[in-house]
């Protein structure tokens, strides 16, 4: 069962709070990967589409399937629907690229796994969490995360060391890994 | 030195934060301790997918702008919009009768297949918008009413709880007034007021749910121009 599996469920069976749960979860990750292929500003209005058609097409949710793998093939129509929609000409090679074919299929699954690790990190305990967040996505030391919570070097270091073991099991636990997420490409 | 000394000091052994002396402890004791090895194992996998996420999540902003604030994972969302799959049942059923007036008072549903009266002749050719339909409508406006028939070709079955359905459509402003129901044979006639005609520019065609939700569900799959 992946980390998303039982949200999946849930929206099938129209359970209102685990949209709520889905976006809370995934929707940075989410907004993350649209606004690397629409640009930040219209990113946002994708993102309420996709969230959108995730709650109106929830009942097509095959629970066999990675969820994020299904939730990040919706994000990707509605950037295409989207690009579709803009003037010719107006959108990068590059970008392209990003959407389209192989290249396109690997950055949608690369967003789809770290959704699912993000998702894992929210689970954890909060001061674990934090600790993680700091260390990694805001690029700090450990003293310097030391320091800023005012904490013991040794709190940090066991925080972390019990944090990334943590995280590990939740994923292996839920059978995600990064080929997983492949699976989940299937329709709407 | 502990194991436990050495357990939590296998992150920073890992994100490069350990001092020389420390780093040589850690790994002279690493070379003989089968127990260390395995944590360190289950620590590497645990820092290499964060670590990936993380490059994969990070906004592209260059070496320059590398985030500290350590929420840079949980990019600022907006609100969550207009997600209620089903409508509570009393606005329902003022949504419902809401669209029943406007039906009722200034279109005048007909789905009358068989004798479209004869006057001037529009045809607007139907594009697919998604998927890969086509089509065109026909507008006949023998007086005060216009004839609208709408022949889909292509677009498949709509599935099981699912319907097409019909628009007009302001694309200027994206204003709708719903037709109705497209028949399971691609085709429908409506008879419509001239002048609501007129006020709009386009029919749209859409894939909607069988929900209980009258508002047009966001996924065209057709649509014309007139």
């Amino acid at each position: 069962m992946d980390l998303g599996q039982d949200i999946g469920v849930r929206l099938a069976r129209g359970d209102d709070d685990a949209l709520e749960e889905c976006y809370a979860l995934y929707g940075s990750s989410v907004l993350a990967y649209l606004g690397r292929l629409v640009g930040r500003d219209e990113a946002e209005d994708v993102l309420q589409r996709t969230f959108l058609d995730v709650w109106r097409h929830a009942d097509r949710y095959d629970a066999e399937q990675s969820f994020s793998g299904w939730l990040f093939t919706i994000a990707h129509r509605r950037a295409v629907d989207h690009l579709r929609r803009r003037r010719p000409g107006v959108i990068p090679v590059e970008v392209l690229r990003e959407v389209m074919g192989d290249d396109g299929r690997e950055t949608a699954d690369r967003f789809a796994w770290a959704a699912d690790v993000r998702a894992a990190l929210l689970r954890l305990p909060p001061e674990q969490r934090e600790t993680i967040e700091m260390a990694y996505f805001g690029d700090r030391t450990q003293r310097e995360i030391s320091r800023e919570l005012d904490v013991p070097l040794g709190t940090v270091k066991a925080r972390m060391a019990r944090g990334t073991r943590a995280l590990g099991s939740l994923l292996r636990a839920h059978g995600a890994s990064p080929g997983d997420t492949a699976r989940g490409r299937g329709g709407q | 030195m502990t194991h436990e000394q050495i357990v939590i000091d296998l992150p920073a052994l890992l994100r490069g934060e350990l001092g020389r002396a420390r780093l040589a402890e850690v790994v002279e004791h690493l070379e003989t301790c089968d127990g260390c090895r395995l944590e360190l194992v289950a620590a590497t996998q645990g820092h290499s997918t964060v670590a990936a996420a993380v490059r994969t999540l990070r906004p592209e902003t260059g070496p320059a702008a590398a985030p500290r604030a350590h929420d840079g994972a949980a990019a600022e969302l907006p609100p969550l919009s207009h997600h209620r799959r089903r409508w509570p049942r009393w606005q329902r059923g003022l949504a419902v009768a809401a669209a029943a007036v406007v039906l009722g008072a200034a279109v005048l549903v007909g789905v009358n297949r068989e004798s479209a009266p004869s006057g001037a002749v529009q045809t607007a050719r139907l594009s697919a918008v998604t998927g890969a339909g086509s089509g065109e409508v026909t507008m006949r406006s023998p007086g005060r009413s216009t004839y609208m028939t709408i022949r889909t070709r292509g677009l498949g079955a709509a599935g099981p709880g699912h319907f097409y359905y019909a628009w007009l459509l302001e694309p200027a402003t994206n204003k709708m007034l719903p037709l109705g129901q497209v028949g399971a044979d691609g085709t429908a006639t409506f008879e419509v007021d001239s002048g609501i005609v007129a006020s709009y520019h386009a029919v749209d065609v859409s894939l909607q749910s069988d929900n209980g939700n009258p508002g047009h569900s966001d996924t065209s799959v057709l649509r014309a121009q007139y």
